[in-house]
């Protein structure tokens, strides 16, 4: 894999969130938000052994990094020691989006991001994916199959089929047809 | 709202009451119970538990299960003697010694969860009969005795009117809430505990997580054994028999729970007291100990049985 013009090769999550890469997975509720922890130590994860020291958490730092993204994201609640669970999918995504921006990640793969998540809250996380782009220069990886999310979100768009890159589009090539056609192209071989 | 939190007040200490209630009726039944002497030698008890409990409760909130602890408490006493009795080692050089190689068997379970991948209750259960057959071919089966006066302090001693044995615990128990409160590995107890590939993927280093839980539950396992082999003043190769199990049932019975996730170290105190009354009131009561053991299995499965189908309830 080729990042920032270098070889990298993470063997595994840690080594990635330190390159500055993140993954916002599909199954939320399984490999995403922690259900049973509060929203604070959530977005707090990755980033505890950097705020610490000799161990012990800096919990003024804690804090003050939960209040940010709790506002920079918008997430509705009065309260941040509340377990995640008790959040909407929408927002415990936002909570998601937020532990990477406080990890400073700059390459975001959002595995299928809006999958289970209400319309309202759909259009929430496309601005927030617009915004991290554009406002914070981060770049992101989607993985979707959703026609209509990849074609109204994306720059590029490589088309894997059957585990091969089969397509490449650029924007002024994106068309359902040409998409479908790559997409299956691996079977008709 | 008020009341709600009146509520929730009384919830959260409802093991308390528990313990109150069960001194009072020790006590109607046999009043000797609330004697001095007699809550001296409770506190003794509770010590060598509450001191282990520290380690299991780390355990039992990632989830898994140590059943090494009886063993190593065993494996201690044994090794301790040997060193200072059989081998002249001085006192402190055979208690670092001794500490040392309690913490090596929590890392080889550690090692075998974590690395190998054997669930946490083969594994350990391994460990539990290997060292205990290792206990009795170093002391050969036979007690060891003849340690120096001053190795007596940790079990026996008195500051002022507290014993020593009661100091190490509750210094135990206040490193422990420190760790699971203050320390980022406290975070990550909770979060493996809850959902291990969601804390991996937020880049938590899982494995080493496990050696770390197993290296602890071996260490304070290993001081519950000295504090044990200081109070007996002999080293005997069934010295630890069954403390697991008086062990676990302290940490759950204390709220913890076995799914892992979710738990603190204020409720494993309260669990350790209340095994350690119902042990001391129903000998002083002289229930036969056959039926104290079916007492003990009864209690371990209402702790259980109550966080259990409170989370079945809920996911109904």
């Amino acid at each position: 894999m080729i990042y920032k013009g270098k070889e990298i090769d993470p063997k595994s999550p840690r080594e990635a969130i330190d390159l500055g890469i993140a993954l916002v997975p599909e199954d939320r509720k399984r490999h995403g938000a922690m259900l049973g922890v509060s929203i604070k130590n959530n977005i707090n994860m990755p980033i505890y052994e950097r705020n610490s020291r000799f161990s012990v958490i800096d919990e003024k730092k804690e804090q003050e990094i939960a209040e940010k993204y709790r506002n920079n994201m918008a997430i509705k609640t009065p309260n941040l020691n509340q377990l995640i669970k008790n959040l909407s999918g929408g927002n415990q995504q936002k909570v998601i989006l937020g532990r990477w921006m406080a990890a400073n990640s700059e390459l975001i793969i959002f595995d299928e991001p809006t999958r289970g998540i209400d319309i309202g809250a759909k259009y929430e996380i496309y601005k927030l994916m617009n915004d991290l782009v554009e406002k914070e220069g981060k770049s992101i990886l989607m993985i979707s199959s959703e026609m209509e999310e990849l074609m109204g979100m994306s720059d590029r768009i490589l088309v894997l089929a059957e585990g091969n890159m089969t397509g490449e589009l650029r924007k002024e090539e994106f068309s359902q047809e040409t998409i479908m056609t790559y997409a299956s192209a691996a079977s008709n071989e | 709202m008020k009341e709600n939190k009146i509520t929730n007040l009384i919830k959260s200490q409802a093991i308390w009451v528990v313990f109150i209630v069960l001194c009072i009726g020790f006590t109607i039944a046999n009043p000797r119970f609330i004697t001095g002497t007699n809550l001296l030698i409770m506190l003794r008890q509770v010590a060598v538990w509450g001191i282990a409990s520290v380690g299991m409760t780390f355990v039992i909130l990632l989830g898994d299960i140590d059943l090494a602890t009886g063993s190593i408490i065993t494996f201690v006493n044994v090794l301790c003697s040997y060193l200072m009795v059989n081998m002249g080692v001085p006192m402190g050089l055979a208690i670092i010694i001794t500490l040392a190689a309690s913490t090596l068997i929590g890392l080889l379970n550690g090692f075998m969860v974590s690395t190998i991948g054997i669930p946490a209750l083969i594994a350990t259960f391994a460990t539990q009969t290997a060292f205990s057959g290792i206990a009795l071919i170093i002391c050969d089966g036979q007690p060891i005795n003849g340690f120096t006066e001053s190795f007596k302090v940790f079990g026996q001693g008195k500051i002022g009117p507290v014993p020593v044995p009661v100091i190490i615990m509750i210094l135990c128990f206040a490193l422990g809430a420190f760790i699971l409160n203050k320390t980022y590995f406290g975070r990550y107890f909770y979060a493996v505990g809850g959902n291990i590939e969601a804390a991996r993927l937020s880049g938590i280093r899982t494995g080493r997580v496990k050696y770390l839980v197993f290296a602890l539950s071996g260490f304070f396992a290993g001081l519950a054994g000295l504090v044990l082999l200081s109070r007996v003043n002999s080293g005997m190769g069934n010295a630890g028999l069954g403390y697991e199990f008086k062990v676990i049932t302290c940490v759950v019975l204390g709220g913890v729970s076995v799914s892992g996730g979710s738990g603190r170290m204020s409720g494993v105190v309260a669990g350790t007291f209340i095994i350690s009354a119902l042990n001391n009131g129903m000998v002083l009561i002289n229930l036969n100990s056959w039926v104290q053991n079916i007492v003990l299995g009864i209690v371990l499965v209402l702790a259980v049985g109550f966080d259990c189908y409170q989370k079945k309830r809920r996911a109904n």
